[in-house]
């Protein structure tokens, strides 16, 4: 599976299946390989392609200078090689700055954006004022996965961490200072957002509860919204079969 | 491949080692009776195809991409490279095993494809002190497949030699 120099990064992506494409946004606490339990149902009708952020996995750039802003502007320079002109992109956590940022550049590429336990950087005053009062565990999978999930799929819960750890050690605040940052994209930037949009959230996410969700959720015309039973932060991860559920039945009512 | 550093450690730094388990290898032991039964084995190119039952790749397409993704972490090379070292003559002798004190468990899958249960168990032969133990419906990812039974022989070995 290729890397490709693209942005002057080498970027490490992987695209598996026919059909509509669908791109992958991986989190913070991953890279392409969390989702591992949603490619094998998508790609038997969907072009799905996932790759690694600049700095994360295999897209080797300094770890210690973390540019989100570059994300979006290096899916449009991937999407371009890879001659795709039109695509989902399902995002979790982290990867929604890069889904948010690129639908509202290029919004003809997009058929439908689904932000899975992430606000996309939303800069809403009350969006941000919100996230202020959440301070979720520092514990890698404490942070991401309920306590029954923890206590009941030990095997589970260290690929979860092991995944992590192929990704360079930096620290947190860098990535949650950017949900925290009111240049975001705001209630204004955000009225005339026509992609079909839908919001996933783990109702037990520490990291954005579902409240501060339903609340981005309010500022885009005709959302989907859906809260994932006994799932934290990483809902993709701990109920692949509901999420996976949601995620099929949103793309079928927007990508014909 | 790990057995190839497993049995060549404990050869060399016998004291250091108190137990050896290896699963699905032959830990590439050089006796002319293996090497030879290895050179008639070609396993699918396919990386899991030669890796896992066909049944586990039908009924668990997340593990079958998953065990595949692990793999695509690593870089790129031919898989000669590496099956050529368990074709050597050059590995641990006959001779040599004789000697080989360490309790060790071979475990080996009963489809498995680059290492054939019958290679395996001539291994077993070959080291004086070892035990063998065939996982059913496994092929030559057995921890991966059955990580249960596989989990359960290697506890129960590991309290055998304590």
């Amino acid at each position: 599976m290729p890397y490709e120099n693209i942005n002057g990064l080498n970027m490490y992506y992987e695209i598996r299946g026919q059909g509509p494409v669908l791109t992958f946004a991986h989190g913070a606490s991953g890279n392409r390989l969390m989702w591992w339990q949603q490619l094998p149902y998508f790609t038997k009708n969907y072009t799905c392609l996932t790759f690694d952020h600049r700095g994360w996995g295999s897209s080797i750039d300094d770890p210690k200078n973390i540019k989100t802003s570059q994300f979006a502007s290096d899916l449009k320079a991937l999407l371009d090689f890879l001659e795709i002109d039109k695509t989902a992109i399902i995002c979790q956590s982290m990867g929604g700055i890069t889904g948010l940022n690129f639908s509202l550049t290029y919004p003809e590429m997009v058929s439908a954006l689904v932000l899975a336990d992430t606000t996309g950087g939303v800069g809403e005053q009350i969006v941000v004022d919100l996230l202020k009062n959440v301070s979720p565990p520092d514990h890698p999978t404490r942070r991401a996965l309920t306590d029954t999930f923890i206590a009941n799929q030990p095997a589970l819960t260290l690929l979860y961490e092991q995944i992590g750890l192929l990704n360079p050690s930096r620290e947190r605040s860098v990535v949650s200072s950017i949900f925290r940052d009111t240049s975001g994209p705001g209630k204004e930037a955000l009225q005339d957002f026509d992609i079909p949009i839908m919001f996933l959230v783990g109702e037990s996410d520490l990291i954005f509860p579902p409240n501060v969700i339903e609340e981005v959720s309010k500022l885009f015309t005709n959302p989907t919204y859906h809260v994932i039973p006994e799932s934290a932060h990483a809902s993709h991860f701990e109920q692949p079969g509901i999420f996976n559920k949601h995620l099929k039945s949103f793309l079928s009512n927007c990508i014909k | 491949m790990g057995g190839i550093t497993g049995l060549n450690f404990a050869l060399e730094y016998p004291k250091r080692i108190n137990n050896l388990v290896l699963a699905d290898t032959t830990g590439g032991i050089g006796d002319p009776s293996i090497v030879n039964a290895l050179t008639n084995v070609s396993s699918p190119d396919h990386p899991t195809k030669r890796a896992l039952t066909e049944h586990f790749i039908k009924t668990e397409p997340s593990r079958t991409l998953l065990y595949e993704q692990i793999g695509l972490l690593n870089p790129p090379r031919e898989r000669s490279a590496v099956s050529s070292i368990f074709r050597n003559l050059d590995g641990p002798s006959a001779k040599q095993l004789r000697s080989f004190a360490t309790p060790t468990l071979f475990i080996v899958g009963d489809q498995g494809l680059i290492f054939l249960p019958e290679i395996i168990s001539k291994c077993h032969d070959l080291v004086p002190n070892s035990k063998l133990e065939v996982i059913r419906n496994g092929a030559h990812a057995c921890h991966f497949e059955h990580p249960d039974i596989f989990n359960k022989h290697v506890t129960s070995f590991l309290q055998q030699n304590k």
